[in-house]
Order: structure tokens, then sequence, then C-alpha cells
């Protein structure tokens, strides 16, 4: 083993306060583009967004699944080093699932949606997609919203929204989503009706 | 800022921890999600819970407002106050309009909250329906299922008995309109206020280990019925400080003679309409 990961956070204590209120402000306003505060150095395809993202929600707790386009050696290594995170196979285990491109993560009801007493126990999706910005696109309606938001979101096909879609009648069961493109994060708790 | 502690106390493990709670907590409004309640340097209840979950929450450049019952000069609200000025070196205030976040124990300021202040909540007991059903694994399966007969027959009993639904804190509201939860002890004066609120309230109940959430301008209703349907407490009189009739007032007994008077149990709304109309 001569493998040295590439830099992790920092700052360790500040960045990941820093980088859980912008996870909050998206959690708590669905649709809403924002920025991220800090980033990692971590190897591609993870990249550095989403490793800030991972390091600042996971860690040994927390069983990971990474997408076949987003496994590599690297990845996992830099994971295991920063966060201690381990990957695994079964994705139906995941807290925590990343992948480079939405449709990678299909079928969505693969992946944990939580029990009916424990809706909490349930994964989520962490997705790189091309680009994100606010006022078109996505027809957004829920809690945080206070009618409705627009949320354009690059790269994603429509198959995609309508498998999210599909999960809705399961509610309170279901998935969250924090989509992420460069240094932008919105996310899709699964109370957001999407309208493509 | 105090040595030897990690920035506001918790360490970074827990911290990650209570933030997982949290978003899963926004994600399903109402919803009590279970965590793993640390020992804090204070007794239970006394805000273990909303301690904690400010710990994970607070940032350098917050500031931080704590009130109990409405004051922000009672035992529990400075120590508190000092609590995180120690160990996280955060600016702290009494004035509800320059807090980025605020924990509270049984209030909302009166002063309507912006978006983009977090508000959390102290909650001693936050299942609603424990006190009809002492079983946990019932309790949850009755929300799994949502299955809230009981919580409307306890309000009914109150109306046959009393003749209006006697509960006047902790007054049970449907979250989202699917998990009915318990507001923590706040006065039901106060229950309109959560009902689409622009800032987002945290929840945390540090003995009995659970964090829950309300998300900006999410629906929360009073449970009622339509020919007793929800209202507030009203005062004869207004405020003796201040003279408002649209707040939540505290009886202050003044002497051993009986002699008592009405005032403001926000301190901080109280003492800006005092300066207003100096």
């Amino acid at each position: 083993m001569n493998f040295v990961p590439a830099p992790g956070f920092a700052d360790p204590v500040m960045d990941a306060t820093a980088m859980f209120r912008a996870v909050l402000a998206a959690m708590a306003h669905p649709g809403r583009v924002v920025d991220l505060p800090v980033a990692t150095q971590a190897p591609l395809p993870l990249g550095g967004g989403l490793g800030a993202l991972l390091l600042a929600l996971a860690d040994r707790e927390t069983p990971l699944w990474l997408a076949p386009d987003m496994a590599s050696a690297d990845v996992t290594a830099w994971i295991g080093f920063h966060a201690g995170a381990s990957v695994i196979q079964d994705r139906g285990q995941a807290v925590f699932a990343l992948a480079d491109k939405a449709e990678a993560l299909l079928p969505l009801d693969a992946f944990s949606v939580g029990m009916p007493e424990y809706p909490d126990r349930s994964a989520t999706l962490i997705v790189k997609v091309a680009s994100l910005g606010e006022g078109t696109g996505l027809l957004l309606r829920g809690p945080g919203i206070a009618e409705t938001a627009r949320l354009e979101v690059g790269g994603v096909p429509k198959i995609f929204w309508q498998a999210r879609d599909e999960l809705s009648p399961l509610y309170p069961l279901g998935i969250d989503l924090i989509l992420c493109a460069g240094a932008k994060i919105a996310a899709l708790p699964r109370t957001t009706m999407v309208e493509i | 800022m105090s040595k030897g502690y990690n920035f506001a106390y918790l360490d970074e493990q827990t911290k990650r921890m209570i933030r997982r709670a949290i978003l899963k907590g926004v994600a399903i409004p109402g919803y009590q999600v279970p965590f793993a309640s640390r020992e804090m340097p204070l007794p239970y209840g006394w805000g273990t819970g909303g301690i904690q979950v400010t710990a994970s929450v607070i940032g350098p450049n917050d500031v931080l407002k704590v009130i109990d019952q409405g004051a922000d000069d009672t035992t529990n609200a400075v120590s508190i106050r000092r609590f995180f000025a120690r160990t996280a070196g955060v600016k702290t205030t009494e004035r509800t309009s320059e807090a980025s976040l605020i924990q509270t124990r049984h209030r909302i300021p009166e002063q309507p909250l912006k978006e983009g202040q977090i508000l959390v909540y102290q909650v001693p007991i936050p299942e609603p329906l424990r006190w009809m059903e002492p079983r946990e694994t019932e309790t949850r399966k009755m929300h799994a299922l949502a299955e809230y007969g009981v919580m409307h027959v306890k309000l009914y009993e109150d109306i046959a008995r009393f003749g209006r639904i006697a509960s006047s804190y902790n007054y049970p509201v449907l979250v989202h309109g699917r998990y009915v939860m318990a507001p923590s002890p706040i006065p039901k004066f106060d229950n309109p206020k959560m009902d689409r609120m622009p800032a987002l309230q945290l929840f945390g109940a540090g003995r009995e280990k659970r964090i829950y959430a309300v998300p900006p301008y999410t629906s929360v209703k009073s449970l009622d019925f339509e020919d007793h349907p929800f209202e507030v407490q009203r005062w004869d009189k207004p405020c003796e400080l201040c003279g408002a009739s649209d707040t939540y007032l505290d009886e202050v007994i003044t002497d051993d003679q009986g002699a008592r008077m009405f005032v403001c149990s926000d301190s901080d709304a109280c003492q800006e309409r005092q300066k207003g109309a100096a």
C-alpha cells in the first residue's frame, strides 16, 4: 500500500458545520440552489462537492452504496480513509448512495424506503447532475416551499423523475435526494411533489 | 471561548449522528426520529435535547437567543446562552429580530419569525399519545397507521366533562396532514404561529431521545371538532407594562395581600413595545 489519499476538509470541525448548514438549508427549502461553502480534493468521479457532502454526513455508522459509475479504487480508498464509512454491495442496506449520473440509481425501490414504524431508516441519495438553476424547469410543491418553486436540473432523464414519483404513494416512507452540480446543491425530500 | 472542548461542546461523531437525525426529521415533518442522546452537563428537564440540537446546528456566525417561558433573563435561558457563548464563542442577543438561532423553552416569540431563522424547542415528552398509551411499541404503530382516534376521544372527553377542550398547553397538532405531533408545552396561544411559519422549527427531547422538525411553510393544524373549533386564550385586560392586548400574559403575584398583575411573557417584545411608547 503506497496510496496517499487526497486531502479532505482543511478544518474538519468548521467545514463540517458549514456544510451541514448548507444541506439543512437545501433540505428545508426544497428546490433552492445552495452554494457549498467548502470543497475537498476528492478523486473523480466523486469530486470535490460530493466529497464534502460525504465528509459532513457519513461516518463508520453509515454504510454507503456506490453506483457502478462511481465505484473506483481511488474513491473507495478516499472514503475509507477520511470518513471511515464502509462501502457495501447490497444497496437495500445503504444509508447513503452516491452516483455520477441519476439513471445509475435506478431502480429506486431497491433502496430502503424505511419501515412504517421507522420511516427515517431510509436511504438518502446523493447524485451529480449537469446543472442546477432556479426559476424554470421542474415545478415543486410541498413543505418548505411557500407556494411553488421551480428547479432546472440538467442531465437527469424523465424516467428518473417518474421513478421518484412512483414512490410518493408510500409516504411517509420514501427516499430523500440531494443533487449536486459542481459547488451547488439542491435537495428534494420525499415530501416534495415534482411536476415535470 | 473555552479551550479544551470541541466547538459547541459535542464531539464530531455525535454532531454527525444528530445532524442526520435532523435531516430525516425535516424530510418527514412531525415524525419523531430516534437519536442517541448524550449526557449533557445539565440535568434532564433543563433542555438537554434542545441544547444538543443547537450544538449540532450552530455555526460561528450565528447569533443566539435563548428564552425560557418567553423570558431572556431566567436561570435556564441565561445558563444555556452562556454555555454557547463559552463553548462556541457565538454572539448572543435578547432581540428576536437579531437572532439567527433561537432556543426556546415553552414559548414562541411574539414577533413573527423570518425565513432563515431557526427555532429550537426543548421538549420534555415528545410523544403526544403517551398519556393515552404508555407503550412505545403501540404508539409507534399508531403513528405508522395514522390511527389517531384515541386523541380525538381524549379531546371529546374534555368536552363531555368540561364543555370545552380543556388542554391549554402542549395542545396536539397535525403536521402536513399526516403526523400528530406534540408542540412541546407551549401555550395553545402559540399554536397558530407554527402554521406555515417561514422559519425552520426543530424539536429536541434529550431524555426521551427524539428529534423532530417542521420545515418552513408547512401546515400545522391544531386538532378540533367542527362544533368545537380550536380557540386560543384571551385576557380581559392588556399587559400592565406595555399595554399590548394581543400577546400571551403571565399572572404575577406582587405582594402577600393577593395583589396581582398581568404582564407579557415575552420579555423582549414587551420591552420593545415599552421603548416604542416612551
